[in-house]
């Protein structure tokens, strides 16, 4: 269920919060109003300040094998880079699988631009950060993948 | 000046993995504001099926956090009697009969008067809100729930309260 949380600080500077069940689905416009009603009325009852809300909305997945354990395993982060701007998205538990070099100091660690496009990979990482932005609202370089690489650890 | 949906912070998802021995790690993308219920879904969808590609892993979910502000309060000090601590906690009870709480910090002492800890029902402010969250006054269907998605109905008590879950 959607969960809103309403942030409170007081003079001290301290962040109280007030959380709650909303129904679902519901429009983002319709969360909007209510969020904002529920807030007003809440805000009213209050002698903090209401400087805030967040409304978390959990979607369902089920998908992919339980092989490797995340723990401990490898981390993959995929770089992305336009002009100076870079990007770095971060993959629990990656594939053994993945197309990583096999010779090299980084061997079985790295993954190439050329090795993700000889397996067909490229395409589908590529389209990864189309729609993603940074905490800035500036959007992600969506047009080059310059690589990826393991870390271990989670 | 009331809540208004944030355009300054991105919309935040994390992508949650779990292993074999139940250890939970994530991924996380930020993602436009301006994206709409379905959009988001869709994004969130794509996104997710193609990082469980890259995972051995299980994706079991994904949760995105739309925020919300108040630039006037933000900049504002609060008034020196307030205090996060002092709550006012409103027991519901929904159509499952699953008591559901709502903790309001800082709540107005004079919403308690007398010596009793218990809120005033009477009060305008206090039903107000009651009213917001048992009734339609918010559009039918639109009211709170309790985690299992059953409409709150009854309130059963409401009171002030004092517990140290604040942060700094």
């Amino acid at each position: 269920m959607p969960r809103v949380t309403y942030l409170f600080r007081d003079d001290e500077g301290r962040v109280g919060e007030a959380a709650f069940w909303l129904p679902a689905p519901l429009s983002f416009a319709v969360y909007d109003v209510t969020i904002i009603e529920l807030g007003r009325r809440i805000a009213a009852l209050s002698n903090a300040l209401l400087i805030g809300a967040e409304l978390r909305l959990v979607y369902p997945f089920s998908s992919g094998p339980v092989v490797l354990p995340a723990k401990g395993a490898n981390r993959l982060l995929l770089f992305y880079r336009e002009g100076a701007i870079g990007y770095a998205l971060n993959v629990p538990a990656a594939r053994s699988s993945l197309p990583y070099d096999t010779t090299g100091t980084y061997a079985g660690v790295r993954l190439s631009r050329d090795s993700l496009a000889a397996t067909g990979l490229l395409a589908d990482i590529e389209l990864l950060p189309q729609s993603l932005v940074f905490r800035s609202g500036d959007p992600v370089p969506t047009t080059f993948v310059v690589g990826g690489r393991t870390r271990s650890g989670v | 000046m009331p809540l208004i949906l944030s355009n300054q912070v991105p919309i935040e998802v994390s992508y949650i993995f779990v292993d074999d021995e139940e250890n939970r790690s994530s991924a996380k993308v930020n993602l436009p504001t301006g994206l709409n219920d379905i959009q988001l879904l869709a994004t969130v969808q794509e996104l997710g099926n193609r990082l469980a590609a890259l995972s051995n892993a299980r994706l079991v979910s994904a949760n995105a956090t739309r925020k919300y502000t108040d630039a006037v309060a933000q900049a504002a000090i609060a008034p020196p009697e307030s205090e996060v601590e002092r709550k006012g906690k409103f027991n519901f009870v929904g159509a499952g009969n699953v008591r559901s709480s709502v903790e309001i910090p800082s709540v107005l002492l004079t919403l308690s008067p007398g010596k009793s800890d218990n809120l005033d029902l009477a009060n305008p402010l206090v039903a107000g809100f009651v009213d917001a969250m048992i009734n339609v006054a918010l559009g039918v269907g639109n009211s709170p729930t309790d985690d299992k998605g059953n409409d709150l109905t009854t309130l059963k008590s409401a009171y002030e309260m004092h517990r140290g879950r604040a942060r700094k």
